[in-house]
């Protein structure tokens, strides 16, 4: 609740405000003018409304591969070992240099007991 | 190659988002120029009547419009007036401080190198008064003269409460959000000016 007393006060001192001379307005202008001069354009990052959604979203994503169970595992296991199907007929290799073509000793030894056989 | 992938109705959504942003930067400025241009003038008057020197006083108001605009000019336009006011009261006052720092070794310097002068006490009563008064110079009213003086000696709180409260119409959060005390500190401080000013100029209360 404001007296009549308060009310002449404030009366009088917005009217002596109003009244100022014309080099403090043009002072208080130029002010005016270099601060309205720092309001920044906000980046093109800032204008994008749903950034933060974004920026949360994938947080979550990282947060859930990495702490769920067995999620580190997966990425730190060893890669298995391919597995490698050989057929039988490839020991013998091509143009007779298989594995028991190369061992001569095997085959004197082989004949040697169906000799004495 | 990634605007060859955006369809017609991307580069429009995103064109749309540019204009509505840069209105939106156009009507932001435009709000914060309609207010400072309202408030600048009685805060040039609290500052002056703070600080009793007028550049001084104009540095402050810059200061605050300065701050204002580089930090909090993102904040809703409500609560512009009571952030603006609280930086302005903080740079009165460090001005303040400033001057009864600087008014303290003056004294002693002059006492120490000159015993028989009169050292100046407080650098900020002795400042003179460099303002400008034209309207109470073309007006010349008898009771605005003794308010102003009156306000003019108040106590520094006092006198932030009764500029902000009464002549800037805050209200009591408001006022408690810009001298940084609290809402009971507020009450006490306006209703001591308001008596101190009543006993000043003469008039008895109701």
């Amino acid at each position: 609740m404001t007296t009549p007393f308060e009310k002449s006060t404030r009366d009088w001192l917005r009217r002596e405000a109003e009244s100022l001379d014309g080099q403090t307005r043009s002072q208080l202008n130029r002010a005016r003018q270099q601060a309205l001069a720092e309001l920044k354009p906000r980046s093109r990052w800032a204008r994008t409304p749903f950034l933060p959604l974004t920026a949360a979203a994938g947080a979550a994503v990282v947060a859930a591969l990495l702490l769920l169970p067995g999620g580190t595992n997966h990425s730190l296991s060893p890669a298995p070992t391919p597995v490698v199907v050989i057929d039988e007929g490839d020991l013998g290799g091509a143009g007779g240099q298989g594995m028991f073509d190369e061992d001569p000793t095997l085959f004197a030894l082989a004949a040697v007991g169906e000799a004495a056989l | 190659m990634s605007t060859l992938l955006m369809s017609p109705d991307d580069d429009s959504s995103g064109a749309l988002a540019a204009a509505g942003s840069a209105s939106a930067q156009h009507a932001q400025r435009a709000a914060m120029e309609r207010f400072l241009a309202e408030v600048e003038k009685r805060a040039y008057q609290h500052a002056l009547l703070g600080l009793r020197h007028r550049e001084d006083a104009l540095d402050a108001v810059q200061d605050a419009m300065l701050q204002l605009c580089r930090r909090y000019a993102d904040r809703p336009a409500a609560e512009w007036r009571p952030l603006f006011f609280r930086i302005l009261v903080n740079k009165v006052q460090d001005q303040r401080r400033r001057r009864m720092v600087r008014g303290r070794w003056l004294a002693w310097w002059t006492q120490g190198n000159a015993e028989d002068d009169e050292a100046p006490s407080d650098a900020f009563d002795t400042t003179p008064d460099t303002r400008q008064e034209p309207l109470r110079q073309l007006v010349g009213e008898e009771a605005l003269r003794s308010v102003a003086k009156a306000v003019e000696a108040l106590p520094p709180r006092q006198q932030q409460a009764f500029l902000l409260r009464n002549v800037e119409g805050l209200n009591i959060a408001e006022t408690a959000l810009a001298m940084g005390c609290s809402e009971g500190s507020v009450k006490t401080h306006y209703f001591r000016a308001v008596q101190a000013l009543r006993a000043a100029v003469g008039e008895e209360a109701p």
